[in-house]
């Protein structure tokens, strides 16, 4: 059912608290949690799937909502970076990221909090490439990553790098 | 533009058939990654939105001696069904390193990407080497293809407009056997420019079947001399032929032209070939970590 200006009611469960709201149905879900239910902590940086500063969690995984049809999150259970820790209670990554510098203009941040957590949630305690990979979808022009990496160490416990080459050096014959 | 959500295959059929009948414009959504950015660029302006999140196509089925997988089931889906992936380890490999992070890994669909028929992207290559069968549904039933057959040309699949593709269903590999993915990309966050999908021992005939995906417009298999792996011999042949072909037979796109290909292509084939005749694949290792990437040649 839709009313005369074609939109559609969408409930969800949203950053713990049931939520509905009309949207375009046509609309993808960052453009409605940003205009529809308010929320700025899901970005839209290049609506094209690469930057992943519009990550949000959507029924426990972590999305690119650029790319999600609104009524796709429809019932589902979402969380933004609005519902997932405060400035007076921030969360064990959150904290992690503060402390170990693992952000500047903060732009790419709520992206890399949701796929870092996603990635601990998995693995614990997971080696370098494994967190290399899970923010592989989020793109930062402040940081140079390295930080990014720390961070989510500290965030899963340990300090230490644990780098693992997984492609040999090219040879020279090999690069002619 | 009208969003319809279609609750079943049969559903998806019957409103493809009645939009196409009313020759109004038609486009189906699988993962989005796509065809969203294009209409929010408004690159796409159709009457019609076929959204099949929840058309029931999401499945993996292992039936004995074969898997299905619908056409909605996303790389992480796969990699978290520990039977399939131990079954399909080339698929698997190839999924863990699908470009985009995990949440390209977890909305990005193999029936999408399927249909999407890109030449540079990921599947293309591994369908053909795994000789997949496409299952395809309309209102006037099931029918199957071959990937080959169903990878038409550049950027379009088999389908006629009131057809969808429902699974992709892979025979099972011999368990012993090898498998290699690999793929050439100048960037992290970049599109493959070519991919190599090497098998060895996968089918009945137990020969080495290597598929280059970018080289040309549609996935080129090269079925290799065997039992035994000479990775000289195979890369030679592989050689030969792609500098045999004409440049017309060749792919371009925005990342490289047909002769970077032309030069690229065997050196991508030699590497995958080396890796599978060193590779005893461990059917059970493969998470979230890519290891198949072969930085920018020059």
């Amino acid at each position: 059912m839709s009313s005369d200006d074609g939109r559609v009611p969408l409930a969800l469960t949203l950053n713990g608290i049931a939520a509905e709201r009309p949207v375009d149905p046509a609309s993808t879900l960052a453009e409605a949690l940003r205009d529809d239910f308010g929320l700025s902590g899901v970005r839209i940086g290049c609506a094209n799937g690469d930057c992943g500063t519009c990550t949000a969690m959507v029924a426990g995984v972590p999305v690119k909502t650029c790319l999600m049809l609104v009524q796709r999150a429809e019932d589902a259970t979402v969380w933004t970076l609005e519902g997932i820790g405060t400035a007076n209670g921030p969360t064990a990554m959150q904290e992690a990221f503060v402390a170990a510098y693992g952000f500047q203009c903060g732009f790419c941040l709520p992206g890399m909090i949701f796929a870092a957590q996603a990635l601990l949630d998995r693995d614990p305690n997971p080696p370098d490439p494994a967190i290399r990979d899970a923010v592989s979808g989020n793109i930062c022009r402040c940081t140079g990553y390295h930080n990014v990496v720390v961070a989510v160490r500290r965030a899963a416990g340990h300090q230490e790098p644990t780098d693992e080459l997984t492609d040999p050096p090219l040879t020279a014959e090999q690069r002619d | 533009m009208r969003v319809h959500r279609p609750t079943s295959p049969a559903d998806t059929a019957r409103l493809l058939a009645e939009l196409t009948g009313s020759k109004e414009s038609v486009e189906m959504i699988a993962g989005g990654s796509n065809v969203v950015p294009e209409l929010t660029r408004g690159e796409r302006h159709p009457n019609h939105l076929l959204d099949l999140g929840r058309a029931g196509l999401g499945q993996i089925e292992m039936n004995g001696p074969s898997i299905t997988l619908g056409a909605l089931v996303t790389y992480q889906q796969f990699l978290d069904h520990s039977e399939a992936r131990r079954a399909v380890p080339l698929l698997a490999q190839l999924c863990g390193g699908i470009t985009g992070g995990i949440q390209l890994r977890s909305q990005g669909t193999l029936g999408g990407s399927a249909c999407a028929a890109r030449p540079h992207s990921d599947l293309p290559s591994a369908l053909v080497a795994l000789e997949a069968r496409m299952r395809i549904r309309s209102v006037a039933g099931i029918r199957e293809v071959s990937a080959a057959e169903f990878l038409l040309d550049a950027e379009q699949a088999v389908l006629t407009g009131f057809e969808l593709l429902e699974s992709i269903v892979i025979d099972r590999p011999d368990p012993s056997h090898s498998a290699v993915h690999r793929k050439l990309k100048f960037a992290e966050g970049s599109w493959p420019i070519m991919t190599a999908s090497a098998t060895r021992g996968a089918h009945a005939t137990g020969a080495t079947c290597l598929v280059l995906g970018g080289l040309a417009r549609t996935p080129w298999r090269f079925d290799l001399p065997g039992p035994v792996l000479d990775v000289e011999q195979c890369a030679t042949h592989v050689r030969d032929s792609v500098a045999a072909a004409p440049e017309s037979h060749l792919w371009r796109d925005i990342y490289a032209g047909p002769e970077y290909r032309r030069r690229v292509g065997p050196v991508l084939a030699a590497r995958a070939l080396a890796e599978l005749a060193r590779t005893e694949v461990s059917h059970d290792d493969f998470g979230s970590t890519p290891s198949n990437t072969t930085g920018g040649a020059s």
